[in-house]
């Protein structure tokens, strides 16, 4: 299956990725042939075939409503790339509806 | 050419967990930034989210009392979408497998509005923009409980909007799952509405419609909405599908003319969480433990306590003020048969009610005086040593002084005179000094009389019983 | 030396740890600059360590005291940079320590560095690492395999007695395989995941990169077992695993999967694996062939779950709360750019086709359809361990490749992973142990499979082997 170059400029927006003019041509030609051979799983007979999201039977794990320990403020913005006293800062956002 | 509003309601719930839904950092409200915030929420590399149990059963019991079947497979999906205030890069929702689905509220007024689904979620964090520039990050919030609950787009006007958001707050006050406030955030509402033409026409194009902060809000942002919409239909223009912001001091709803396409959350099982289940009994026995509803407890004061249905609808809209009222109820002396019920039912609803706004206080609970002192009041009143309007002083002293009725009325002598013997020197008086009136009472004019009984108050300082003023006063008339 | 040695000389008390770090220390400044195993490491870290251990002395329940074992850079350790090997992660310094290392710390083990790998796990030759690659120290013009790359050289090198890995399509077994030692990969949910830096978390094992089979048993028993910080960790009593190394392979039933012997593996290696079943006849067992048909299907179902998961999982490197930040003036420059500057190609390559895979339109064409197929996989399996309790497989089907070889295309790098991916996708338990060498001295090793939980017969299959073979006994040369 191909894809082109502006497809894979819509996933790298979808991605956050700014990929360079020469990737996205890179990108769509290995992508394509990577999709190509994927193709491949039409040929397996699914018909019928639940899908397997989780491979253990496991289910209902919980824990309690406790509370534990957050950690202490200098530790949770210890890795900030940039912080403005007790929060993380970023540029500004411009989508306002949330 | 008039139009039908379409109208759904996607309500967002804070669960009062201690802990969060993935971690054990605290949900509590108003901490310092950043302070209950762990790896996990964190969304640092390498964490894991494990469900809290709590969260899971109070969503099963909201979606039991929504009347939601439990679905046989819960799994949760990831949503996936960047922005400051998601960690991880995705919130870990429910998508097509949700925890209850296909409910409804009946609204007092009789209409049955459809419950589609309910869900639980992971919220978000907080963002504070910066006018200068930039914004600030808070993770406090990410990682809180949310059981989000949608409706079918069954609504047809805003009031009956805002009705199915007051019934809904009712019985999720009733679950104590939630406090249930639209201000401090832990109760949050969008809409969603279109127009169509008419009844059988298909669905008009809906706008979505955020930044809603009360109850009231939402009603006036839909009557906006209707407005504009209408307006845009009549010119002939089309109604954009997009999300539009209630600006509540403009009275507007602002379109977000982004240039974003639809989002494309790219769904996909929550590979970090395992499936949950509920075992057929265990749904059976949630059933069971839920309380009473709103609906079903005023059908029932109605029923038990001779009250209007109005009454009871008004007792049993906030949960504390019901158990309040049954708890009045229970201490009543039973021989009075539905009185005493009716009565305490017209002090909460009156001059309770009353006091309660005035001092803009939340609830019943808060105000001090409690069951044991209306039961004393409507004791005094009953027992004739006050009138009812001694009793409205009483109540105020009461409140103001702290100390109990029958300790005001001691204090300042506030006894009702019911002695007949006590009251015939007064009304001797009044007799003497009204000829007029006692004269027309003898020509059988009997409004003469209730004034001649105003008076006899007036000179008893209002310390007299009204019945038993009015039968001294007659007989001292009649024998004359 | 192994684990197991350097134990009994601490049992013994003819050596201590600090002797044991010293050599070691020592063996790294001769080796190091030619191998380039470790992302990160610090003498000084080691000695304090070692330091704190003496004074504290054994104790019955550190079965692991003052053994050192090597972590790879996606485990995160408290404190210590880990970094994934991508310049994204560039300086982050977790505040907390994975499960395993955690429980590795309280039964005594020395964290003797990270180890250098495939930019978050995405690779098969350690060559995609922001710190340039890792050589194979039986030859350093080629490949260690990957992506624990870093740990099985440096176990192969003799740098280390032990190393952790991570396996999400055979990351540790086709290393384990290309230098020459033992790498497990248990049953997904033995091993708590939490704290590994996810690539794909329904296939993401971390596993041990030993000398010996029985060390890869003594620090599975170690780490394994239920994490309340992990929901898919499974709640599986960890059974006795150095007790199940003293059976013998008398009655075991060993089933070889035809699909996996196919032309696509080399001769020479096809020719060591009959060689090794012919081996355990001889001690016992019975042999026959079985099938995993749907075998052709593995490698798009794995790239297409795999990456599906990774793209999701990587989301969070978006330069806000840790790693690296590019200037932007608006917050979709600041995103777009950090990323495209901290991400390598292999990332950047399978975030894309995740993205693509999980997107509207294509999800029942692609992401849900391989789910399906997984189910098919894992199918057969089951099937197969109706009939036998062992498969016997090569684990790659070459001998080490040299640098450079399959960079070009990243497609021919997926498809050598053939061998590997059914297991992580049917989350069954596999052990790769070396079973020859080609005539220029490169080692090549074989696949023992085991139905789920079933490590027990790994270490007792493996034992049994190793019992009767030596190649665990050479060591590359400098």
């Amino acid at each position: 299956m191909a894809i082109s170059p502006k497809e894979v400029e819509s996933l790298s927006h979808l991605a956050r990725i700014q990929l360079t003019g020469e990737e996205l041509s890179r990108f769509a030609g290995q992508l394509g042939e990577i999709l190509s051979y994927v193709e491949k799983l039409k040929q397996a007979q699914t018909e019928g075939v639940p899908p397997t999201p989780h491979v253990l039977p496991l289910s209902n794990v919980f824990r309690e409503d406790r509370l534990q320990p957050s950690l202490p403020i200098e530790q949770a913005l210890a890795n900030a790339p940039e912080r403005e006293g007790p929060y993380f800062k970023v540029p500004r956002v411009i989508d306002p509806t949330r | 050419m008039s139009f039908i509003p379409v109208i759904g309601l996607e309500v967002h719930l804070q669960l009062k967990t201690a802990s969060k839904i993935f971690c054990g950092c605290s949900t509590g409200f108003g901490a310092p930034p950043n302070t209950q915030a762990c790896p996990v929420c964190l969304g640092l590399p390498g964490v894991l989210p494990v469900l809290n149990r709590q969260v899971f059963l109070y969503g099963v019991r909201v979606a039991l009392a929504l009347g939601c079947g439990i679905q046989p497979r819960i799994v949760f999906h990831r949503k996936n979408y960047f922005y400051p205030d998601l960690p991880k890069g995705y919130q870990i929702s429910q998508y097509d497998l949700p925890l209850g689905m296909n409910g409804a509220v009946e609204l007092a007024s009789g209409k049955r509005v459809r419950v589609l689904r309910v869900h639980m979620e992971e919220d978000a964090g907080k963002l504070l923009h910066r006018p200068e520039g930039g914004s600030l990050v808070d993770l406090n919030r990410a990682g809180v409980p949310l059981l989000e609950i949608v409706t079918e787009p069954d609504l047809e006007n805003p009031e009956q909007a805002y009705e199915y958001l007051k019934a809904l707050k009712g019985i999720l006050e009733y679950l104590d799952v939630s406090d249930c406030d639209m201000e401090k955030g832990s109760l949050r509402c969008d809409a969603n509405i279109s127009l169509k033409a008419r009844a059988d026409a298909p669905l008009g194009t809906k706008a979505e419609i955020k930044n809603l902060n009360s109850f009231r809000s939402v009603a006036r942002a839909l009557t906006y909405e209707i407005g504009r919409q209408e307006e845009v239909l009549r010119e002939g223009g089309r109604v954009i599908q997009e999300t539009r912001l209630w600006d509540d001091v403009k009275g507007t709803t602002l379109g977000m003319r982004s240039k974003e396409e639809a989002h494309d959350y790219r769904y996909f099982p929550e590979p970090d969480l395992v499936p949950f289940a509920v075992a057929a009994e265990e749904v059976e026995k949630a059933k069971a433990a839920l309380p009473e509803l709103p609906r079903q407890r005023a059908e029932r004061f109605a029923r038990e306590y001779g009250l209007p249905p109005a009454d009871a609808a008004g007792l049993t809209s906030s949960r504390t003020t019901a158990d309040y009222y049954e708890a009045c109820v229970l201490k009543l002396p039973p021989a009075k048969g539905q009185a005493g019920p009716k009565a305490a039912a017209n002090w909460i609803l009156g001059d309770l009610a009353r006091e309660i706004n005035e001092r803009n206080l939340d609830s019943i609970e808060q105000l001090s005086f409690n069951p044991d002192r209306l039961v004393e009041l409507v004791d005094l009143i009953d027992s004739g040593k006050i009138s009812g309007k001694m009793a409205k002083e009483v109540l105020t002293e009461s409140l103001q002084s702290g100390q109990s009725p029958r300790a005001v009325v001691e204090a300042k002598g506030l006894s009702q005179v019911t002695d007949p013997e006590a009251i015939r020197s007064a009304a001797r008086a009044v007799i003497q000094e009204q000829p007029r009136a006692a004269e027309d009472f003898r020509q059988g004019k009997s409004s003469a009389l209730m004034f001649l009984v105003g008076q006899l108050m007036r000179k008893m300082k209002g310390s007299a019983s009204p019945a038993v003023s009015q039968q001294v006063l007659k007989e001292l008339l009649e024998k004359q | 030396m192994t684990l197991r040695q350097i134990q009994e000389l601490y049992r013994q008390k003819k050596s201590s740890p600090s002797e044991v770090a010293e050599g070691l220390l020592a063996r790294i400044g001769q080796w190091e600059p030619k191998v380039h195993a470790f992302s990160w490491f610090d003498p000084e870290s080691v000695r304090e360590q070692v330091k704190l251990l003496e004074k504290g002395g054994p104790a019955a329940d550190r079965p692991l005291w003052g053994i050192p074992v090597l972590i790879k850079d996606n485990i995160c350790v408290q404190g210590v940079p880990t970094t994934c090997a991508s310049k994204i992660l560039a300086g982050f310094r977790p505040p907390y320590d994975a499960t395993v290392v955690e429980r590795l710390k309280q039964a005594g083990a020395v964290l003797l560095g990270m180890a250098n790998m495939d930019e978050f796990a995405f690779g098969s030759s350690c060559e995609h690492s922001c710190y340039g690659p890792t050589r194979n120290p039986w030859d350093l013009a080629r490949v260690p395999g990957g992506s624990s790359g870093g740990s099985a050289a440096a176990v192969a090198a003799g740098m280390a007695p032990a190393a952790l890995g991570s396996d999400t399509g055979g990351s540790i077994r086709q290393p384990a395989s290309f230098c020459g030692v033992v790498g497990l990969k248990p049953t997904y949910g033995r091993i708590s995941r939490y704290g590994l830096i996810a690539f794909a978390s329904s296939l993401d094992q971390i596993g041990p990169i030993t000398r010996t089979v029985e060390d890869a048993a003594l620090l599975a028993q170690v780490m394994a077992g239920r994490d309340p910080r992990d929901s898919t960790s499974a709640d599986v009593a960890v059974p006795d695993y150095a007790g199940a190394l003293r059976q013998t392979a008398q009655g075991l039933r060993i089933g070889l999967p035809k699909e996996y012997m196919g032309e696509g593996v080399e001769p020479l290696v096809r020719k060591a694996v009959e060689e090794s079943l012919a081996l355990f006849k001889r001690l016992g067992a019975t042999v026959k062939e079985v099938s995993l048909p749907h075998t052709e299907y593995a490698v798009p179902t794995y790239y297409i779950v795999a990456t599906a998961e990774a793209s999701s999982n990587l989301a969070r490197f978006d330069g806000v709360r840790f790693g690296h930040r590019a200037d932007g003036k608006t917050l979709l420059e600041m995103y777009t750019r950090s990323r495209e500057e901290g991400f390598g190609p292999e990332a950047k390559r399978r975030i894309t086709l995740g993205t693509f895979v999980l997107s509207s339109g294509y999800y029942d064409a692609y992401y849900n359809r391989a789910l399906k197929v997984r189910t098919l996989i894992r199918r057969d399996f089951e099937r197969a361990f109706e009939q036998v309790d062992l498969l016997v497989t090569p684990t790659a089907p070459t001998p080490p490749f040299k640098l450079g070889e399959k960079m070009e295309d990243p497609l021919t790098m997926y498809l050598s992973d053939i061998l590997t991916i059914s297991v992580n996708l049917a989350g069954v338990p596999a052990l790769s142990m070396p079973c020859g060498f080609t005539e220029s001295g490169l080692p090549f090793g074989m696949q023992l499979i085991a139905k789920p939980f079933g490590e027990e017969t790994l270490f007792r299959a493996g034992g049994a082997y190793e019992r009767e073979t030596e190649w665990h006994k050479r060591e590359p040369k400098l």
